[in-house]
């Protein structure tokens, strides 16, 4: 049984929280324990308090921050990620998406599509999620009618066109209120040939990345009984007993000793995503920050072209460094030149330099960034665990981003 | 493709060893429950073995002898830097929760406490084996939690986390650090079995009544269940829909307890 990361996206009140309790109430994954207090709080009929828990939260009847629940359906596991529609809480909103393999926009039937709405799906795009199911939502406030679910779709169609993203998974008609075509298609909407959105869900089907290049980032050097032990986790690629490393950005090569995981007997070969350790003997210096590849095939960049997603509250300022952090890399950096801003939100494309230095909160952004020295970047549409990364400045994230062009 | 629970297991070694490795001084939170003695097993296996950190348990006082008699054996067979911190002085005065209200007898016996070794010893960064489907206000939290000088944690205002790239610069505190965040109840029980990790008898049904989850013997109540084993109990969970909590007192004042305790430094 799989497991699917799903996040939740879409415009304030579209019923995204909503959604989340319909979806456990209905398939009876509702623990006792919250029922007893939903009771409690006097609001027994907010299927949004199960996610929105914090008091703010339930007074201000709004998400403030992402969270996760889980539950099990027939053929895979559920983690499911709520996040806030609202824009001033964009980070959390980030934070949500960036641990889904797949994402539900939701799209109110009544409001259509919105800044948010837009926003979400430029996220999402950005991020490279590849099964994004599209909920039109409060279909009760339209009758329940085909006519209103049709153009709605359409404008969804063209919203992901806009964004060069391929098709929707789905679009499907629901009412998360009141759970019509949840877990079940609805008799009220019989016009509706498609799956529910369970079994949308569940249908989805994740394929297994193809494997790429050997990028291992070092996490740590650990000292052990006077020994040293170099640590990380393959980020993609495999790593094979007995064959030759470069460690980057050095550009020296050896070959490791043996490579091992604690209390598990040595194998040939190590995968992504796996934690793993060998000696250092043998090994040039190696620290925190460098990445091991097999032969000369990474690519080492100081200049990078990048797309951006600003979510930190203060704009950028021209000629501000920042900390460039990609994998286990932190490098010193700045945006050197920023070529096109977006404001998905308000339809809006700058590419007048004089606007397009304007990079506030909310803003997508081309931009040339240099950094004060080498690192291992790929391509985020090569390699995503090496293509994406964060600008920090003293010690808060500000933007993360995609790397687009290596130079 | 890996496996549910290795997939697991390699999130939080990752999230372990980025904590240890930007921090200078970290320290693990051990309650002795299930949850931070697997977050124990997890550290073991990041560093080859060795837990190469002080492990901390707070002890109100109020603990069960069983805990007491788990924690001194496991200290000794994984060589732990065991040290135990409690509120000598509140408990000598007579605190409890007979005593006051369970919020303030969990600030006093356990906060409190925790408050001063992080200040005498120094530590930069806690270790702590919640969990996000523990509790509605859990599943908010992130991997790398930062708190103030008065503990407080801002879920207001809590930094952005893309792509295992954690806060943990900013002039803080001390950091929060929970590896466990992304498992579930039944996937560590699941993890218990498959790594046959040691776990305190009182999780085992006695006369027909076993503890869900385990602290303060005056604040826990056992539930009904037959279920002897570590495989007995995920076949119980298979079943069950009551939450591992309900046993819990402190939970039951206010729904909004949990917030304020947390809200305050509690883990
Ligand atoms: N009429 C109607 N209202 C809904 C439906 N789903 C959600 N709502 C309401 O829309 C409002 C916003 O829902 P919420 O889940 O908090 O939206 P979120 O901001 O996207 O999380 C609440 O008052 C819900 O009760 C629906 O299917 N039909
Ligand atoms: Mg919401």
């Amino acid at each position: 049984m799989d497991t699917l990361n799903i996040a939740i996206v879409g415009h304030v009140d579209h019923g995204k929280s909503t959604l989340i309790g319909r979806l456990l109430l209905d398939t009876g994954s509702l623990p006792e324990s919250l029922r007893e207090e939903m009771s409690g709080s006097g609001k027994e009929s907010d299927l949004a308090f199960i996610t929105d828990h914090l008091e703010e939260e339930r007074r201000k009847r709004i998400t403030i921050d992402t969270s996760q629940v889980f539950f099990q359906g027939e053929k895979r596991k559920f983690v499911i990620i709520d996040t806030p529609g609202h824009k001033e809480f964009l980070k959390n909103t980030i934070t949500g998406c960036c641990q889904a393999d797949a994402a539900i926009l939701m799209i109110d039937a009544a409001e259509g599509v919105r800044g948010q709405t837009r926003r979400h799906a430029n996220i999402l795009s950005l991020m490279g999620l590849k099964h994004i199911v599209v909920a039109i939502n409060k279909m009760d406030l339209v009758d329940w009618a085909e006519g209103a679910f049709q153009e709605l779709a359409s404008q969804a169609e063209r919203l992901f066109e806009v964004f060069g993203m391929g098709p929707p998974s789905h679009i499907l008609p629901i009412s998360a209120q009141s759970g019509e075509n949840i877990t079940r298609t609805s008799s009220k909407m019989s016009w509706h040939k498609g799956p529910s959105l369970l079994a949308a869900l569940e249908g989805l089907e994740l394929t297994t990345p193809e494997e790429k290049e050997l990028r291992f980032p070092v996490q740590g050097v650990f000292e052990k009984d006077g020994e040293k032990i170099i640590m990380g986790r393959i980020e993609s690629g495999r790593l094979c007993q007995g064959k030759q490393l470069m460690v980057l950005p050095a550009r020296k090569t050896f070959t490791p000793e043996k490579i091992f995981r604690h209390g598990e007997k040595e194998r040939e070969n190590y995968f992504a995503g796996e934690c793993v350790g060998f000696h250092s003997t043998g090994a040039p210096e190696i620290r925190r920050g460098d990445v091991l590849v097999e032969e000369e095939m990474a690519s080492l960049a100081s200049s990078l072209r990048a797309t951006l997603f600003w979510f930190g509250e203060r704009p950028w300022q021209e000629g501000e460094k920042f900390l460039f952090r990609c994998a286990t890399q932190e490098v010193g950096g700045r945006i050197a030149e920023a070529m096109k801003k977006i404001d998905p939100g308000a339809e809006k494309t700058v590419t007048k330099p004089s606007e397009a230095y304007k990079i506030t909160h909310g803003d997508f952004a081309e931009a040339r960034i240099e950094l004060d020295r080498q690192a291992a970047v790929d391509l985020f549409a090569h390699i995503p665990e090496m293509g994406r990364f964060v600008l920090e400045s003293g010690g808060l994230p500000l933007a993360g981003g995609i790397v687009t062009g290596i130079s | 493709m890996m496996d549910h629970l290795t997939s697991l297991e390699n999130r939080s070694i990752f999230i372990i060893r980025e904590a240890y490795f930007k921090f200078k001084n970290i320290a693990l939170l051990w309650s002795i429950g299930k949850d931070s003695t697997t977050l124990l097993w997890l550290c073991k296996k990041a560093f080859f073995g060795t837990v190469p950190f002080p492990v901390i348990h707070i002890d109100t006082g109020y603990k069960f002898p069983e805990i007491y008699k788990f924690r001194d054996e496991y200290a000794r067979k994984w060589g732990l830097d065991l040290i135990v911190a409690s509120n000598l002085e509140k408990i000598g005065q007579g605190a409890g929760p007979e005593k006051s209200a369970k919020f303030e007898c969990c600030n006093l016996l356990k906060t409190a406490p925790l408050k001063e070794i992080i200040a005498a010893r120094g530590i930069d960064s806690l270790l702590v084996g919640i969990r996000r489907d523990e509790h509605g206000i859990r599943a908010k939290e992130r991997y790398f939690s930062p708190r103030d000088d008065t503990f407080r944690w801002n879920y207001r205002d809590q930094p952005a986390e893309l792509w295992d790239q954690y806060k943990s610069m900013e002039e803080e505190n001390h950091f929060r650090i929970h590896p466990l965040l992304h498992m579930t109840e039944k996937d560590i029980w699941a993890y218990i079995q498959r790594e046959d990790i040691p776990v305190c008898e009182l999780y085992f049904s006695r006369s027909g009544k076993r503890y869900r989850s385990i602290g303060c013997a005056p604040c826990c109540g056992p539930e009904d269940s037959q279920a002897s084993s570590v495989g007995e109990i995920i076949e119980e969970l298979e079943g069950s829909r009551t939450s591992e909590r309900a046993g819990r007192s402190q939970d039951k004042e206010d729904v909004y307890t949990m917030q304020k305790l947390r809200a305050l430094g509690y883990m």
